[in-house]
Parts: structure tokens; sequence; C-alpha cells
């Protein structure tokens, strides 16, 4: 037996559950293409109370973090959230995560549930390292609460009958709490589907009640499978397939989320990558024809083996097949490359990411 | 085996007769469930030869692709076109219209090596 969210008891009987890094979670309840399409046309919710909740405390909160975070966290406003990385001292993503700032002392961080102890000690290690820090709090607050997303173009008024308010204007990365049922529940304008949508945190016991009362609303539940397929459809990294502490913003092209540029623990790995050509990159393509393409399948140039598939799936939403890889060349948008699925090779065209544009 | 009998392999697919001589080939229930939602049937040529419980064909879902083994040998004489623009057949009707081959048996005995509904009731209870 995994761990389990306090969802789980949510949906135990109407989910199909597999085995996430350790977590029993939904892989899907009605059907993957089923469950796409609500996201894309009306609104779906998804268990996410898995991934890592911490809180950072403390008077240089915003300076240790920027030591070891990729994001510019000195400028992030009070109720801003923002994507960004750890990184290790060569630039390679530990984690990709979002940092929400509480106050101008506190900033929460929302991590990879897979990553989440690693994340931890390395935060931990880097507070112990420098007496400036030893006073701030790092506090994992995961298993006392549960996390939802609710993703879909009527998201916003699934939302407002959720909580009963007539409106809830909230710009996107940014964040808000109402007061419910004697605590703050925190809901920000985010997510990892390509949608508008919305993601709430709250205790573990409004979070089931929320669940619940989501459903009876209209929304449809979703699992892994879509999630998965929701964020390749919107040209999303996922830290494991796409990106790794082996992979740096650069080679991901995700460098628009290095924007901190004080005296930082990777400043010298980046300034150099930033000097020197990529050795490889991540490109999105479209399979012709029927056959979607799966994590390691090989990438071909003119017959020349140049790199490897790190996502793929067929997308619902398209109508064709779908991946992400990293190719050792540089190739334009619409280039023609070929990948090997099963011993066979169908052809494909290099796209521009994302695949689904909103 | 009478006509509309059915019976299952170990690898979820089912076979039933049609015609004098003629098999129908699918997969079960029970394996529709586990592939979840079907996006691309594969299979081998009409006019291909096969033995029992060999490959001939792979169904492409969501997530993964699982291979189609033909619970009995024979000619495949005709394949499902109606899959090719709706895979969903696979999953909304997998013993009917969700059909996959047609099949000219080269040996009847060989229905003997596959297990009768109430056997297969029992084996996936047992998974």
């Amino acid at each position: 037996m995994g761990k389990r969210t306090t969802l789980y008891n949510n949906y135990l009987h109407k989910a199909k559950i597999v085995d996430f890094h350790g977590w029993d979670l939904p892989i899907q309840f009605s059907g993957i293409i089923n469950e796409v399409n609500s996201v894309r046309s009306n609104v779906g919710i998804f268990d996410v109370s898995h991934m890592g909740r911490m809180n950072c405390k403390g008077e240089s909160v915003k300076e240790f973090l920027n030591y070891v975070l990729t994001g510019d966290l000195l400028n992030l406003e009070i109720n801003q959230a923002s994507y960004m990385f750890l990184s290790n001292e060569h630039c390679g993503i530990i984690d990709d995560l979002v940092a929400y700032k509480i106050d101008e002392n506190e900033i929460m961080i929302v991590c990879n549930a897979s990553n989440k102890e690693q994340v931890l000690a390395v935060l931990k290690s880097y507070r112990n390292l420098n007496s400036n820090f030893e006073n701030i709090i790092i506090d994992d607050f995961t298993d006392a609460s549960g996390m939802i997303a609710v993703q879909g173009p009527m998201s916003q008024e699934i939302m407002c009958k959720l909580f009963n308010i007539d409106e809830l204007n909230i710009r996107r990365f940014r964040f808000t709490q109402i007061p419910c049922e004697g605590e703050d529940v925190l809901i920000s304008r985010t997510g990892y589907t390509g949608e508008n949508g919305f993601e709430i945190i709250a205790s573990t016991k409004l979070s089931s009640k929320f669940w619940d009362k989501l459903i009876y609303l209209g929304a449809i539940p979703c699992g892994l499978g879509s999630r998965d397929v929701l964020r390749i459809e919107a040209g999303l990294s996922l830290h494991g397939n796409d990106i790794s502490s082996e992979i740096n913003p650069k080679e991901a092209q995700l460098e628009r989320f290095v924007t901190n540029s004080e005296e930082t623990l990777y400043k010298q790995a980046w300034d150099n990558i930033q000097n020197t050509p990529t050795k490889k990159m991540l490109i999105g393509f479209i399979i012709k024809g029927r056959g979607i393409p799966r994590i390691n399948n090989s990438i071909f140039l003119n017959g020349e083996s140049i790199g490897y598939v790190t996502s793929g799936t067929f997308s619902p939403t398209l109508n064709l097949s779908i991946g992400l890889g990293y190719v050792t060349k540089k190739l334009d948008p619409d280039s023609n490359i070929e990948v090997e699925i099963r011993e066979k090779k169908f052809d494909a065209t290099v796209t521009k990411l994302p695949f689904l544009r909103r | 085996m009478s006509q509309n009998e059915i019976r299952y392999s170990k690898e979820h697919e089912w076979v039933k007769s049609t015609e004098q001589g003629l098999f129908l080939v699918g997969v079960t229930e029970f394996a529709q469930e586990q592939m979840g939602d079907v996006v691309y049937v594969e299979m081998d040529d009409v006019g291909t030869s096969c033995n029992q419980f060999t490959k001939v064909g792979e169904i492409e879902s969501v997530k993964a692709v699982s291979d189609l083994y033909t619970p009995i040998g024979g000619e495949i004489v005709e394949v499902n076109e109606e899959l090719i623009n709706n895979p969903e057949l696979v999953n909304n009707d997998p013993l009917n219209g969700g059909w996959m081959l047609k099949i000219k048996v080269s040996d009847i005995q060989e229905i003997n090596n596959l297990m009768t509904e109430e056997e297969y009731k029992n084996y996936i209870q047992q998974l």
C-alpha cells in the first residue's frame, strides 16, 4: 500500500488507482479522452494533494531562496506566484516548482511529489551552511493539507459557486486567501493543463468537502492520465521525463524562468551556459500517421540518429500524435524528422510549442 | 463448438464461430478496461497466415501499446475496417462491433486450448 492523499476515500470506488512515486493515485475516472475533452470544453478537477507544499519563513527568506531558486524572489509581489527551478551548482534542474509570496517574510513552495524530500534536503543543507539563514523555518505541511486543481473554461463559474461569491478576479499567477469555515483557503490562478484554471489549497477536512461539492456542481473528476496528456498538449515539461538534474534550463528551452541576477549558487555555471551553444535542445514534434511516440524512442534526421523522445501521447484535442524530445541539432519549426516507434520509422514535423494555443 | 459460442485466451482475446470455418477474433471487456481509450488498431493484412497465440496486430491506447495475439491459427480473411475511423468501438462494444479479425481456421482442435466463458470468468477473478 502506498501513501494516500486526504481525498483518497472520496474517489476510491470511482477511479482506477495506480502507484505514482509511492502514492496511490487515480490514473483515470471516466476515461482519459473524456477527461481531456472535459477540461478543454468544460471543467475538470484533479487531486494534486500529493504535490509537496512547504512554507519558508524568516526575515531573510527571499535572500535565502534566491540563492538556490532561479526566479527573482526580490521582485516578486505579495500574492504573486512564479514558476521557477531549484538549481544545482551546474544549473541542472533539481525540481521545477511554484513559489508563492505570502508576505515579506514568508514564501510557500509547491514542488513535485517525487522530488519533495530532495527539495527539503537541499534547502535545509543551504540554510545550515550560512549563519545568516539559520533562523529560517522550513515547514512541510503537505500531509496536513489538500490541493485540488480546477481546470477548464468553466472553472471560474464553478469556483464562484463553490465559495458562494459573485466573482473571482485573480490574474494569472496571482493568488488570494478566502476565509471559509474558520480557515483561510488559498486560491491561485495556476495549473498544468494550458487551460484557464485555479488551484485550491486547504485543510484536509475542507479539501475533502470541496472535492465532493465540485463534483456535485458538475466538475468532471480527472486522473493522472489526462493530466499528462493535457500538459503535453500545452507543451509543459514534466520533471523526470523532459527535465532533470542532468538538464539545464537553456537545453529545456526554459531560459525565461531564470530571472534571478543576484549572486547565486549556479550563477557561474549559468553565465557559461549562456555564452556557449547547447549540445542538445528540447523540441516538440507531430507524428504523421498512426503511431504514438513513447519515451526513449529514437529521433532521426536524414537517417542519422540525433536524439530521443522524453514524452509522447495521442492528443485527443488535436486528433494526432505529439511528443517532446531532445535533439543534438538545431532544427527550425516545420523541419522534417523521423521517429522510430517499435522498429518502424514515422515521419514527423518539428512544431513550435505549445501544440495547443489558448 | 456451436455457433456463437465463445472461447477465451489467457491474453484476453476471444474467438467465436460465424459461417462454416470462419471465426471472429477480438479482445475482452477485461482487456479493453485495462488498456483504456483505444486510439489506433493495426492488424496484419488480409491473406496473412498465423499460428495460434502469435502476434497479429497492435492495439494502441492513449497511454500504452498492447500486442494482439490470435487465439486460433489460420488465414486472416477480413479485418474490421470500421476500427480505423472508430477505434472506440473496441472500448464500447468489444465483443461485437469491436471485433478485429475474421480467420479461416486451419485446425479446429485448437479451440480445445482455450477457455470457456465460465473458465475465463474464474481466470480473471484470480488476476
